[in-house]
């Protein structure tokens, strides 16, 4: 029986050029994301520039506005990490919202989009089996002493998009957020082990090659859909070596 | 100063800036999104041993500004997820019929934390600890050198408040008469300096 594949989190995300974040209509953006989102936020981010934040009533979801950027990152409950349908169907309905949000910034044109999927297969397998699984879905040799393995594969998909793939074991502590790095991190105290596979997928292709291609709402569909299917199709392989 | 705080159990007696709460199994509601442990991950590099200099990939999504180290910012979804836990209680959650946050408690208190966000009065050098309070309401305690104050949300949704002086005075608001907003910002930055 296959290794159980939890879905961690989702970030859909469209760029821009030079939105002006401080022109955002607070007032007309709170009746916008009514109902799913507290009214925003304004702070300046870590590079000093403004970032508007919507943070949904649960806060396991916020949509973050930038000059450049707007972001749905959502981390998803024990239940649904479970049903991918159901993460897939939340971040779905509210690409409308994205766009909604977006009118309101006077941005001057949409230049691409994308989406990263974040899963968890877990294991009890120690970590050299661990690292022999991802070792065996790409046909590698790593050699005897494997420990730890990360591989990243990218491809060009219809001649506009990327669809980037990461596997990577990982070993989780349940040390503090803020650990000193002399805490030790001892192999057999991790809580948890495993696999995790991270998914970009995104139209950046097609705007890097000057292609033009628009970022409607049917596109982000579309790539929130090759991610979530990127992401199912490689977290099987993975989970099918993890028994 | 008598607060609530020694009426409950020790699993809801966090702040802020302590791991988040360990939320029992029976408060893991099918609806509800319930904090994650904290992890560290990996073992080969601490944050301070990351290379400075980053690559751009052309081919990956240029990674949106990253707030993981925006310290208000991470006390506010901290503080907002609180609130929806607080309101997911299921009835008797003390043993002596208390109940989760009312609509009207919940809807107050997330006004309140916006706020106070605003004001950079969710910093996490300024510890808040936030419990919630058997008849629907939510409760919000500082201490600082100005002294201690509590700040409660009731079931309507209305704001109170008790101050004990750094000299051993004691100002409380009155039941009837609900502390207005610029009131009670006043009060907490008297209290947290």
């Amino acid at each position: 029986m296959a290794a159980d594949v939890r879905y961690i989190g989702v970030q859909v995300s469209i760029f821009y050029h030079n939105a002006d974040v401080h022109v955002f209509d607070q007032d007309q953006m709170t009746d916008v994301v009514l109902g799913k989102y507290l009214p925003p936020v304004l702070f300046d981010g870590p590079d000093g520039y403004p970032v508007r934040a919507m943070i949904s009533e649960h806060g396991n979801s916020q949509i973050i506005v930038t000059s450049s950027s707007i972001s749905l990152n959502a981390s998803f409950s024990p239940r649904w990490q479970q049903q991918s349908e159901l993460g897939r169907q939340y971040v779905g309905e509210r690409v409308g919202l994205l766009f909604g949000i977006v009118s309101g910034l006077r941005a001057t044109a949409l230049i691409y989009a994308g989406t990263t999927v974040e899963t968890r297969i877990t294991s009890t397998l120690d970590d050299s089996d661990i690292a022999r699984a991802i070792e065996d879905v790409y046909g590698g040799r790593f050699g005897d002493r494997l420990t730890d393995l990360a591989v990243k594969a990218s491809e060009v998909v219809d001649g506009n998009d990327y669809r980037n793939v990461t596997v990577h074991n990982f070993r989780s502590f349940a040390a503090g957020p803020q650990a000193p790095p002399q805490i030790k991190l001892e192999n057999a105290t991790a809580s948890e082990r495993g696999v995790g596979v991270s998914v970009d997928y995104n139209s950046r292709y097609g705007y890097n090659e000057g292609r033009n291609a628009p970022v409607t709402p049917e596109d982000v569909s579309r790539i929130i859909d090759g991610a979530f299917s990127a992401s199912a199709e490689m977290s099987r392989r993975v989970a099918e070596r993890l028994t | 100063m008598v607060t609530i705080a020694s009426r409950l159990p020790e699993w809801l007696r966090v702040s802020t800036t302590e791991a988040r709460m360990n939320i029992p199994a029976f408060w893991n509601p099918s609806s509800g999104f319930p904090s994650v442990p904290n992890v560290l991950e990996g073992t080969q590099w601490s944050e301070t041993l990351r290379p400075r200099v980053s690559e751009a990939p052309s081919n990956h999504l240029a990674v949106p500004v990253s707030l993981d180290h925006v310290s208000s910012y991470q006390a506010l979804i901290e503080v907002i997820e609180r609130i929806a836990a607080y309101a997911d209680l299921p009835d008797d959650w003390d043993s002596y019929g208390g109940v989760g946050l009312t609509e009207h408690a919940r809807k107050s208190a997330q006004n309140f934390v916006l706020e106070l966000f605003a004001e950079n009065l969710l910093n996490a050098g300024d510890t808040v600890d936030i419990l919630p309070v058997p008849t629907g309401g939510i409760q919000f305690e500082w201490a600082g050198i100005g002294g201690e104050i509590e700040v409660e949300i009731d079931h309507r949704g209305d704001v109170h408040s008790l101050i004990e002086h750094a000299d051993g005075r004691y100002e409380a608001s009155s039941s009837d008469t609900p502390v207005p907003w610029p009131a009670v910002r006043d009060q907490i930055r008297r209290i947290v300096g």
